[in-house]
């Protein structure tokens, strides 16, 4: 297996798609999807350099554009069609365009898995020494918060109406930020093209409302010192992301108190994350085989990509093994095979389907159950049905904990909520990141709970600084009934699994 | 002994280019570029340098001329005749009325041939040309060269805002050289053939085999890419059951067909000129021989090597083209005529590969009866009249 290899395969296949579209046989879209998929496979998985795979894409891209029918200018280079989205998906989520590093899960006959003796840290939240469990330096700390603050239009918020959920405040050593969820009543996106924030005007701040919506929140520390909070995130009626303080605070802060329309509450810098120990074991699988499952995870959270994935599975699955890359014993295949075809996705065949990984299928089966209860409990002619849940619910517990480095990664896991319409999201951050030349990526993320498996799939993403911040969906969902909670993060040759206790406070 | 040269299998071609307010002629014969409205270029660049237009025509023979061993032709250009890349000239003042749109006053961006255009605080239309052609070795210099209508290329697209630094010099080379394989290929047909055959023809010298070893992968891709319908032609393979790599070494070069049915493959490796003396010619398959190697380039006569099958020997074939005015030439776009159309001439016995082969661009002339006869013994019929003659019996 080398690189030359792998670009005489990318090279060929390119060819190969050339001339069905010569034939008639593929559109321009399709060929630049598929190529673009074993291209992104053989750069993920290190069996490419990316200046190679750009450059390849990019004569590609003209001769199709020379060749397409269907183009609006000489050089569209064709537009993707829904084949691939291992670079990137839905133009958020950047995971799918990480460098993956071998995970231990999902493999059928599990590849020597090696218990280690537990490595233990006196609380997870404030990361142990280096001694303990070998953390990155630089690692930050985490402080659970669990504040609300409630905005109306009877405060100097104008009419605004939010509620502010802050879930943690994260300090590294150079910057620290709040994770927050908030509840507006308006449309950020507009307000931001309408209104200069601090960065663009001082002179424009005073004719803002202080308001979250406004980018108007404040705070002040116990020294006296003042701050603007920044919000880096996403959403629509809800909005997930960070909080950043600027200017940088100093460490051991005692408290912040944080001002938003006119209500300000007190943040209590000085709680403690719950006891916890976390543990490491020696897995082991080949690179490929982490692209395939990491890929393969992201359907359980998201199948509605399965269709697409299914299209681009069909051509890496045969690119990573005619270079060498997928041993052709590997069971990895098989049980993508099988995923697809629970989630009904089944179409051009690359593997015989096996039989699937215990926790996918666990997650497959509370995923079903959950559809099934929620048919039988959809309201009928005639009858009362179930009580809708309340407009905007949500349930948050304190979720803090900085996991010992996997792969020089560390995961910090900043605050969780569960909304009644959105399911279950964990806020958390990934530093440094797995490699600075291409967006973001990490460990693969799942949990445990008494009821069985759920992925952990990042959905949104922030830049900060060497790392990223980044919002993760949870499925199955949790509710405020599960108390403890034992997270995974599987990287290269190692998985750590820490137990957590889960403290709801609004529930 | 004579060098012959691997164009030499080929006709002149004509191509249209608009070019000041009209359309000129743009002539390929014998490997290069004649400006036949032009006879007095020097005069013309002249009048360029002191502030008239630089002729279309010159502009895209720069172009031809910086590409001329630039392997993303390869990878642009026809893999076949039925591989149709076509690009208009409207596309191409489409693409270049977007980029110069989106260029700003002030940008920089390299012009053709690795020269620079500036544009000046003028507007963007209002350019500064210094261009070297390697080719010719003469500069121009001016100000205020401003792109006349129907012009075709004189800038590729610009960057964008005030970029600079290393970044923005890459993108915009990148953004150039995209620009200009655009208009090479906008040349039609029967040019993007002979564009592809310089190129191979370059990279398949024989003093730049420590080039090809580096360049593996695309060569591979470049040949593999044009052998694949052939090969399909020749023996009903499916293409993508087909990889060929570069040949070294003496010889020319190996096939190898395994499996059966669906399962088969074909594999081995051919010189890279092939591609020009076989592929660029449209000799690659004659009467269900697939031809490996030019014996003596020529036109409209050839003699060649080629396979019955995999794993013979090649067989030496004297080989003619059908000439214009009889359905001669395929794959033609717009009226251009591409590629000659060869039939056998005669069957010759088979002869092992010899000394006298060379590989490279040069090959032996026949020294019987006359240049490019086409046969060892020259009793073949030389020209298509004469070939009818024989097959049809004179009126009684």
């Amino acid at each position: 297996m080398s690189s030359e290899a792998a670009e005489i395969y990318l090279r060929q296949f390119a060819e190969a798609r050339l001339r069905r579209l010569a034939g008639g046989t593929a559109t321009a879209a399709d060929c630049a999807s598929r190529v673009d998929a074993v291209a992104a496979a053989f750069q993920q998985t290190d069996l490419l350099d990316d200046e190679v795979a750009a450059g390849i894409m990019e004569d590609f891209g003209l001769a199709l554009a020379t060749r397409s029918p269907e183009r609006s200018t000489p050089l569209h280079r064709g537009q993707r069609a829904p084949v691939s989205t291992f670079r990137s998906f839905g133009g958020g989520s950047g995971i799918y365009g990480s460098r993956v590093t071998p995970p231990g899960r999902g493999i059928a006959t599990a590849p020597s898995v090696v218990p280690a003796a537990p490595v233990t840290a006196a609380a997870l939240g404030r990361a142990g020494t280096e001694a303990e469990h070998g953390e990155a330096p630089g690692a930050p700390v985490v402080v659970p918060v669990g504040e609300v603050l409630r905005v109306r239009a009877d405060g100097t918020g104008g009419d605004a109406d939010e509620d502010i959920y802050l879930l943690a405040y994260v300090a590294a050593p150079d910057r620290a930020w709040l994770t927050v969820a908030a509840r507006t009543s308006e449309n950020l996106a507009s307000r931001l093209r309408g209104a200069p924030g601090p960065a663009r005007g001082q002179g424009s701040r005073a004719a803002r409302p202080s308001t979250f919506a406004g980018r108007g929140m404040t705070a002040a520390d116990n020294t006296g010192r003042r701050y603007t909070l920044g919000f880096s995130g996403g959403g629509g009626t809800w909005y997930l992301g960070r909080l950043s303080l600027h200017p940088a605070p100093p460490p051991d802060l005692e408290w912040l108190d944080v001002t938003c329309g006119g209500r300000t509450v007190r943040v209590d810098l000085t709680r403690q994350a719950p006891e916890a120990t976390a543990r490491i074991t020696h897995v082991a699988a080949s690179r490929a085989e982490a692209y395939l499952l990491q890929r393969a995870e992201i359907l359980l959270s998201h199948p509605g990509l399965a269709a697409a994935d299914a299209a681009a599975m069909a051509c890496v699955v045969p690119a990573l093994r005619a270079i060498g890359a997928l041993p052709r014993t590997s069971p990895v295949p098989g049980q993508v095979a099988a995923l697809l075809q629970r989630l009904g996705a089944a179409g051009e065949e690359f593997a015989a389907p096996g039989e699937l990984p215990e926790r996918w299928a666990g997650v497959l089966a509370a995923q079903e159950a959950r559809k099934a209860e929620a048919s039988s409990r959809a309201p009928t002619a005639g009858s009362q049905g179930a009580e809708p849940p309340a407009k905007h619910s949500i349930a948050a517990a304190h979720l803090a904990a900085v996991l010992p480095p996997v792969d020089g990664v560390t995961v910090t896991l900043a605050g969780l909520i569960t909304r009644a319409d959105e399911g279950t999201t964990v806020f958390g951050a990934m530093h440094p990141r797995p490699d600075p030349d291409i967006r973001v990526g990490g460990p693969s993320l799942w949990l445990t709970d008494d009821g069985g498996w759920h992925t952990v799939s990042v959905r949104g993403w922030s830049s900060n600084g060497d790392g990223f911040t980044f919002q993760a969906d949870v499925v199955p969902p949790l509710t405020p009934a599960v108390r403890d909670v034992e997270f995974r993060v599987t990287g290269s040759g190692t998985e750590i699994r820490a137990p957590i206790p889960l403290t709801w406070w609004k529930t | 002994v004579e060098d012959v040269n691997w164009f030499d299998s080929l006709p002149p071609a004509d191509t249209s280019v608009p070019c000041g307010n009209g359309t000129h002629t743009l002539r390929w014969e014998a490997g290069r570029l004649v400006l036949a409205a032009h006879p007095d270029i020097e005069a013309e660049l002249v009048l360029g340098a002191l502030g008239g237009d630089k002729p279309a025509c010159l502009t895209l023979s720069e172009i031809w001329s910086g590409h001329a061993d630039d392997l993303a032709v390869l990878t642009a250009g026809p893999r076949s005749l039925a591989d149709r890349v076509t690009v208009t000239w409207d596309q191409v003042a489409e693409q270049r009325s977007h980029s110069t749109g989106t260029g700003p006053s002030g940008g920089t961006a390299a012009g053709p041939s690795g020269g620079t255009v500036r544009a000046t605080a003028g507007g963007p239309h209002t350019m500064q040309h210094v261009t070297h052609v390697p080719s010719g070795g003469f500069r121009v210099a001016g100000p205020g060269i401003r792109p006349g209508p129907g012009r075709p290329p004189t800038s590729g697209p610009l960057t964008s805002g005030h970029r600079t630094g290393p970044l923005a010099d890459k993108l915009a080379r990148r953004a150039r050289e995209r620009f200009e394989m655009l208009e090479l290929m906008a040349l039609g047909t029967a040019l993007q053939f002979r564009l592809s055959g310089a190129v191979a023809a370059a990279w398949g010298a024989p003093e730049r085999a420590r080039d090809r070893a580096e360049r593996v992968p695309e060569l591979t891709a470049a040949l593999s890419g044009r052998f694949a319908p052939a090969a399909a032609d020749w023996l009903g393979i499916d293409p993508d059951a087909v990889t060929i790599t570069p040949h070294e070494g003496p010889g020319w070069g190996r096939l190898s067909l395994t499996g059966a049915g669906g399962g088969q493959r074909l594999t081995g490796s051919l010189r890279l000129s092939w591609l020009a003396d076989v592929w660029a010619c449209g000799l690659a398959v004659v009467a269900g021989h697939l031809v490996v190697a030019v014996e003596q380039a020529g036109y409209p006569r050839a003699r060649v090597r080629a396979l019955r099958s995999p794993g013979s020997e090649p067989v030496i074939r004297g080989l003619e083209a059908l000439l214009p005015g009889d359905g001669a030439m395929t794959g033609g776009v717009d009226g251009d005529s591409a590629l000659p159309r060869w039939q056998n001439r005669l069957c010759v016995r088979p002869i092992p590969w010899g000394p006298r082969s060379r590989a490279g661009r040069s090959y032996r002339a026949c020294r019987r009866p006359g240049r490019n006869s086409g046969c060892r013994d020259g009793t073949g019929p030389r020209t298509a009249r004469q070939r009818t003659a024989r097959r049809r019996p004179a009126r009684q």
